[in-house]
């Protein structure tokens, strides 16, 4: 598809979800009456369907630009308590799941960031950690410090990937090229967003997994502008 | 700029009637008084009435959202009404274009409600 017919795609996307989402949030808040608990756990699958699909849409849009070198985070210093509002609706996610988002930011306050598009990255990671996640088991978000880098863990649960196969875990191809790997969701083009968006903020992205051992991704960021 | 006696008025302009009703909605459970209209001549014709702020969606037909700016903006009724720009394309282009034209912010569809309203809550100060 040409860029063109691409970015005219994309906007034709964002109408209708735009839609879906504002009117599923204004039953969400309670703004339309109360619901019962069966109409408001629809509600929820259907908000977060929608933001999800949102951000697939953000992600096929950023890796254009990213790839094009349009698009650079515009970094400030963001609080961590304003990065984890963003991430709200990954732990609504959890819990209309069933699964369990632990969050253990430590020590640090802030992270050198875009917000927006951080967001992004962690929300991608921790969705696909939960989907992964066996019934009992849970996902932690683990925040931590060393001098240079703010380095952010999604510790996931769940089957794992093959060993041989984690260094190919963020190329553009990873899906199509292993259609085979059995797992309940799997990284998709989301993981490819998150590498080009952590590189653009001069970090560094990792994964650790083997099989039933989980999967583990960690981002480094760097604590000073470069 | 609203006095704190009366509510905050606020004109949307876009041409997705699912759009207008749910932004609407939101804004009036929210506090502030909405008009409406579906396109750019409308929106020209009711900021007259001159409310504290202006929706303004880029992609209409007719006028559309960056010649409605221009016009909002070199008229003497209505330049200083601050304009908000509702789009679903988050190009950067779009973006620069609209806030060197002077628009005081720009939502990308679809949008968190917390981050419209407080939005229009820092235009209209």
């Amino acid at each position: 598809m040409d860029k063109d017919a691409e970015k005219i795609l994309i906007h034709d996307l964002r109408n209708p979800l735009a839609a879906i989402i504002g009117s599923a949030e204004l039953f969400n808040d309670g703004l339309l009456g109360d619901l019962t608990a069966e109409q408001r756990d629809q509600i929820r699958i259907i908000r977060t369907a929608g933001r999800m699909l949102s951000d697939i849409i953000s992600d096929l849009q950023d890796i254009r630009g990213l790839e094009d070198g349009d698009l650079k985070p515009v970094l400030a210093d963001v609080p961590v308590s304003d990065l984890l509002k963003e991430l709200k609706w990954t732990g609504d996610f959890a819990e209309k799941e069933g699964k369990k988002l632990e969050i253990n930011t430590g020590r640090t306050e802030r992270v050198l960031a875009d917000k927006g598009i951080l967001a992004r990255v962690l929300s991608a990671l921790i969705i696909n950690a939960l989907k992964q996640e066996s019934s009992g088991d849970k996902t932690l978000l683990r925040i931590d410090e060393d001098k240079e880098f703010v380095k952010i863990s999604i510790v996931g649960s769940g089957d794992g990937v093959p060993g041989e196969l984690v260094p190919k875990l963020f190329d553009k191809n990873f899906k199509t090229e292993n259609p085979g790997l059995k797992t309940k969701a799997g990284p998709g083009l989301g993981f490819y967003f998150c590498k080009l968006a952590v590189l653009a903020h001069g970090g560094k992205i990792e994964a650790e997994s083997g099989r039933g051992k989980g999967l583990t991704v960690t981002i480094h960021l760097p604590k000073q502008r470069k | 700029m609203a006095e704190d006696s009366r509510k905050i008025k606020i004109l949307i302009a876009d041409d997705e009637p699912d759009i207008i009703v749910i932004t609407k909605a939101r804004l009036e459970k929210s506090g502030f008084e909405v008009v409406t209209c579906p396109d750019g001549e409308g929106c020209l014709k009711l900021a007259q009435d001159l409310p504290d702020v202006i929706l303004l969606d880029i992609q209409m037909p007719g006028i559309d959202g960056y010649e409605v700016l221009r016009r909002l903006k070199n008229g003497e009724s209505t330049k200083s009404i601050p304009v908000i720009m509702l789009s679903a394309s988050s190009s950067e282009d779009a973006l620069k274009k609209t806030l060197e034209a002077g628009a005081a912010g720009y939502v990308l569809k679809p949008f968190d409600p917390g981050a419209l309203i407080e939005t229009i809550r820092k235009a209209v100060k």
